[in-house]
């Protein structure tokens, strides 16, 4: 799969595509300190806050109605009508491991595009951008499996908060490989009716 | 006697390659000079010595070889050799043609002095030395710009001298032969268009030269020697006496490789160059208004660089033209033969034949150029009634059609095929003279034509039955094409795809004015509302239409091409059949034509092979000689329904249902109605099955042919009668831009059937659904029909788990609609039926709500594969709707109930 070869993670760690935040006034004298930073998205899922890097972001939408797919992924929870365009929408709490909870007011959805692939992510609420320094950020894979653990490719540590970033990648390359596997559970499933 | 053979074949090597291509040079040499008009003298006289040495030892080969006598010198002699003998006299006659020809297109201004000089040199005797003498003069005299060829030259001429004293000694060696070939290959420059050679040939030439000249080593009989010289010489004349040689070995097949590397058109230009031998190099233009000189017919390169090949835009124009004309070729051509003196049709063969020839022509596409060019010289003569067109003629065009279409591939492909095209231009000259090669195209087989000609009635329904009809169409498809325009399908497709959103756009403007006119009928802007959207939706019902109508093309494009597939596998196969081809000029969009084709090719194929029997055993089962293959298209509605019949042998139903067990398809205690047993040839897997027996062979890649159906959103459907034929039928959308689907729900979820599938929707009491074991089944119309619940098969129960948001927020009103529909369907099912012929089934939703058009859409590439659904559609308030794939859901609750039961 495509975005199996490169990680995510060099969306928020690596050089490119981060923005100058300029230090000092702007008519001269100490201009000398630039710094790349990179933009994130902070999002809830669940009781959690999460990051997703800006630039994986191509808009966030309200709730549109939602069209269930049968024997499709568990992750996903349907498809939905971008202005036409037909998309499909993971469920972000059941893929952190969160409980199924009340749909709230703020939920939204996340476009997503990666690797030429567009799609959505259902997340709880929207909070404000926050940009890292590139010392801000720690690369790092937490230990833990189906709780969502696997989907995080870093972690801020700006200021006191640790926020898990999540890692595209991963979330997608599980989503299909969900995918691949679902036919062979099907035949599974029919050997138990 | 083994030496005299070895002798001759040496001569015949000598006489037949390398002295012609000597003489080219030297031709070549004396062309040269190019600021004095009149050719030097001591050149002409080279030539002419060349000549001679040619006549010579055409003259030695042929008696040595053929009667063992002395070897006779000068002109005479030889002639009488000639008339006395018919192998000799070909081949002779053959040989001087080819020198003379080889003279004629070095284009000297002064032709008549050459071919004066020519002939004189004929008659002054001279031998080998002489001419090399006369050659070592002429080069030491000669320009010293023309060193390097001329060097050659006389290596050539000298080694040639070498060889002629050779064989005497019985010592020529493969090593020797090759080095002559080489030094005359090395020298050629591209400006002899005579002496032109591609390396490929000449290696083939080598090749077939070592070959003969190796056996010849070992001991040899007169007849064998006579058997390769034939057919090393004229492989054309030589085939029938080949059979009659004892030692066949290898030089059949040495004569192969001879006649695809040098071709054979000796004989016939022997046979007329015989009758003239004082016109030489006007021979070739007086015989037949060929330019081309079939005896240097050697493979030229298929492209030359040219301005107008680079352009792509261009490059395209002429690709899709020639698509046109080939399509009208193979037409008018079948047509022909069914009407063999039908002026308009040759009159229009003959344009687009043309037509072909100039383009090819223009953007330097030489191999096609050439090929179409002898084509042309045929239809002229048949134009011209000199010609009338038989079966035979028609292989040959057919063969030719081939070649050009391979030939036009390559060009579209970018690369060259390598097909050589030689032989075809050869056949094609033959039959200009009513001669036909067989088995010289690399598109005819290399066996026997059958005994039996096979009657493949094109049913151009035209040209068969009515003529007035046919012409009437004929004129008002020529009106047509003068007033069209050619359309990127590319910006097509965008526009198809834009009125697809429209339509989508309309029904949300229709919603709105609905939710207005009802909540406020009191605003005066309501009024305008409903008003504007009727128009706008009548606008929009008109572009629709229109739109749709661009798309649409006759299906008879595909429908032409079988025609002739039934005539090819019909010859091929000693089989006499008819296709009749009903409904040609009903329309059907264009990409659906175009994929159609292939599955369609599969069936009538199978209908050929395997349906029709051969004609002996059609009479012994009381039936016509020939068989009747029949093609239809009509349309029902929104659906394309196409039929193949044939009233061949039918599906052996016990071989199917046996073959089926043990392939694990069904089980031994399973009873299947007559069609469904029939359709069992469709699953994937009973194929492989079928290639090793040989039932009737049919099954053979049946079930990619019902993939393909299916993916064109068509349902297929099989019957047959023992003794009586098979019926295919085919049922397609008209079009898959926009489908008509029937919006059905179950559970709360709404799903859209393409029309194109569903056959009825029934309301059912509950107590008219019996139950067999498990099944449930319902009788309708007479016939069982297995029921499934949508929500069953598509485990919508689990949706409450899998899906968290999906939910649809139900108002007040809506919950009130649906408890009112519950209250009055109470104790109603509804049945939508789907399936095509016998294989139906129904599917128990909870309600039927309408029916639209949409747009279907993928899903993404994270959900390409999800079972049973075909794809999306955007409904007209802004929801997604999935759109069942009823084939893949059938095969789901078969596979489904078959587990259960097991």
């Amino acid at each position: 799969m495509s975005w199996e070869e490169g990680s995510s993670a060099g969306m928020f760690t690596g050089a490119k595509g981060g923005l100058f935040s300029v230090h000092g006034d702007l008519d001269g004298e100490k201009v000398s300190e630039f710094q790349e930073r990179e933009q994130f998205i902070g999002l809830c899922i669940g009781t959690e806050e999460f990051l997703l890097p800006i630039a994986a972001v191509h808009e966030i939408i309200m709730l549109p109605p939602i069209t269930y797919v049968p024997n499709s992924s568990e992750f996903i929870d349907g498809v939905i009508n971008l202005r036409g365009t037909i998309l499909p929408a993971l469920n972000m709490r059941k893929m952190m491991g969160f409980e199924r909870g009340e749909k709230t007011a703020n939920a939204r959805i996340i476009i997503g595009r990666f690797q030429g692939i567009t799609f959505g992510m259902i997340v709880d609420g929207i909070t404000y951008v926050v940009s890292l320094l590139p010392t801000e950020i720690e690369v790092q894979s937490l230990p833990g499996k189906g709780t969502g653990a696997e989907f995080i490719g870093g972690l801020s540590k700006q200021g006191a908060k640790i926020c898990g970033i999540l890692d595209l990648a991963r979330v997608l390359k599980h989503v299909a490989g969900n995918l691949d596997n679902e036919d062979v559970t099907e035949g599974g499933v029919e050997e138990l009716d | 006697m083994g030496m005299d053979a070895q002798i001759s074949s040496a001569f015949a090597t000598l006489a037949k390659k390398s002295l012609p291509e000597l003489h080219a040079k030297l031709a070549q040499l004396a062309k040269k000079p190019a600021s004095s008009r009149n050719p030097d003298d001591q050149l002409i006289a080279l030539l002419a010595a060349a000549r001679e040495h040619i006549s010579i030892l055409e003259g030695w080969a042929n008696p040595a070889s053929l009667q063992g006598e002395e070897p006779t010198l000068g002109d005479d002699a030889s002639l009488d050799a000639s008339a006395n003998l018919d192998m000799s006299d070909e081949e002779a006659s053959a040989l001087l043609q080819s020198a003379d020809s080889t003279a004629a297109p070095a284009e000297l201004d002064d032709q008549d002095a050459e071919a004066a000089a020519m002939l004189e040199a004929m008659n002054a005797p001279a031998d080998l030395g002489q001419v090399a003498a006369t050659v070592r003069n002429a080069l030491t005299e000669g320009d010293p710009e023309n060193d390097p060829d001329a060097l050659a030259m006389l290596a050539a001429m000298e080694s040639a001298q070498v060889a002629s004293a050779a064989p005497p000694a019985g010592d020529i060696s493969d090593a020797e032969a090759r080095a002559m070939l080489a030094a005359m290959d090395a020298p050629l420059t591209p400006k002899a268009a005579s002496g032109e050679m591609s390396d490929a040939e000449a290696r083939a030439m080598l090749e077939a030269m070592d070959a003969p000249l190796a056996a010849a080593g070992s001991d040899m009989s007169d007849a064998e020697a006579r058997a390769m010289l034939a057919a090393m010489d004229a492989p054309v004349a030589a085939s029938p006496k080949l059979t009659v040689a004892a030692a066949p070995m290898s030089a059949e097949e040495e004569a192969l490789a001879l006649l695809a590397s040098m071709g054979g058109a000796e004989e016939d230009e022997g046979s007329s160059a015989a009758a003239t031998p004082e016109q030489p190099p006007t021979h070739d233009a007086s015989d037949h208004d060929s330019d081309g000189d079939s005896e240097h017919l050697e493979e030229i390169d298929e492209f030359a660089k040219n301005d107008f090949a680079s352009d792509p835009d261009m490059l395209n124009d002429f690709v899709t033209n020639a698509a046109e004309i080939m399509e009208t070729l193979d037409e008018k051509v079948l047509q022909l033969e069914q009407n063999p003196r039908d002026k308009e049709t040759i009159e229009s063969i003959f344009r687009a034949a043309h037509t072909l020839k100039g383009a090819g022509g223009m953007f330097g596409f030489k191999a096609v150029e050439r090929v179409m060019h002898r084509m042309e010289n045929l239809f002229d003569l048949v134009r011209k009634g000199t010609l009338i067109p038989d079966s035979n003629l028609i292989d040959v065009l057919f063969q030719g059609l081939d070649v050009l279409r391979t030939l036009l591939d390559a060009v579209k492909n970018g690369r060259p095929s390598g097909i050589p095209t030689v032989p075809i231009c050869r056949s094609l000259e033959l039959a200009i003279k009513g001669r036909y090669v067989k088995g010289s195209s690399p598109a005819a087989a290399p066996k026997a034509p059958p005994p039996v000609r096979a009657v493949a009635a094109p049913a151009s329904t035209a040209a068969a039955s009515h003529d007035g009809g046919g012409e009437e169409r004929t004129a008002k498809k020529k009106n047509v094409e003068q007033s069209t325009i050619r359309v990127d399908l590319e910006r097509l497709d965008a526009l198809v795809n834009l009125v697809g959103e429209l339509v989508i756009d309309r029904t949300r403007f229709a919603t709105i004015e609905e939710d207005i006119r009802t909540t406020s009928p009191q605003l005066k802007v309501a009024g305008n509302m409903t008003e504007t959207v009727q128009l706008f939706g009548r606008h929009m019902n008109e572009i629709h239409e229109i739109i749709m109508k661009i798309r649409m093309v006759p299906i008879g494009n595909a429908f032409n091409k079988f025609t002739r597939i039934v005539r090819d596998i019909g010859r091929q196969l000693d089989k006499e059949m008819e296709l009749y081809i009903e409904g040609e000029a009903t329309e059907l969009d264009k990409t659906l034509v175009e994929q159609i084709s292939d599955p369609l090719i599969h069936l009538i194929r199978n209908s050929c092979d395997h349906g029709i029997e051969l004609p002996q055993v059609r009479e012994a089962a009381g039936k016509k000689r020939s068989g009747l293959i029949s093609l239809s298209a009509r349309q029902e509605g929104n659906n394309i329904i196409i039929t193949i019949q044939d009233d061949g042998k039918g599906l052996p139903a016990d071989i199917i249902r046996r073959k089926a067990i043990e392939k694990g398809l069904i089980t031994d205690d399973m009873i299947l109605s007559k069609r469904d047993t029939f359709n069992l040839i469709f699953e994937p897997g009973f194929s492989t099955a079928e290639k090793v027996t040989n039932i009737s062979g049919r099954g053979v890649g049946m079930d990619v042919v019902r993939k393909q159906i299916s993916k064109l959103k068509g349902i297929i459907d099989l019957d047959s009668e023992p003794g009586k034929g098979t019926t295919t039928t085919i049922r397609l959308p008209l079009t898959l831009a926009i489908m008509q689907s029937l919006l059905i729900e179950s559970q709360g979820e709404v799903f859209a059937v393409p029309l194109s599938t569903v056959v009825e929707s029934v309301r059912i009491k509950p107590n008219e659904v019996q139950f067999v074991g498990d099944a449930e089944v319902i009788k309708r119309h007479d016939k069982v029909l297995p029921l499934m619940h949508l929500h069953d098969t598509l485990d919508l129960g689990r949706k409450s788990q899998s899906s968290w948001y999906s939910a649809k927020p139900q108002t007040e009103e809506m919950s009130r609609v649906a408890a009112m529909r519950l209250a009055r369907r109470k104790d109603r099912l509804y049945v939508v039926i789907v399936g095509s012929g016998d294989r139906r089934f129904g599917i128990v939703v909870d309600q039927l709500l309408s029916q639209q058009e949409m747009v279907i859409k993928s899903l993404g590439p994270v959900m390409k594969k999800i079972p049973s659904v075909a794809g999306g559609a955007v409904l007209g308030n802004g929801e997604v709707v999935l759109v069942l794939d009823i084939q893949e859901l059938e095969d789901r609750f078969r596979s489904r109930a078959r587990s259960k039961v097991a």
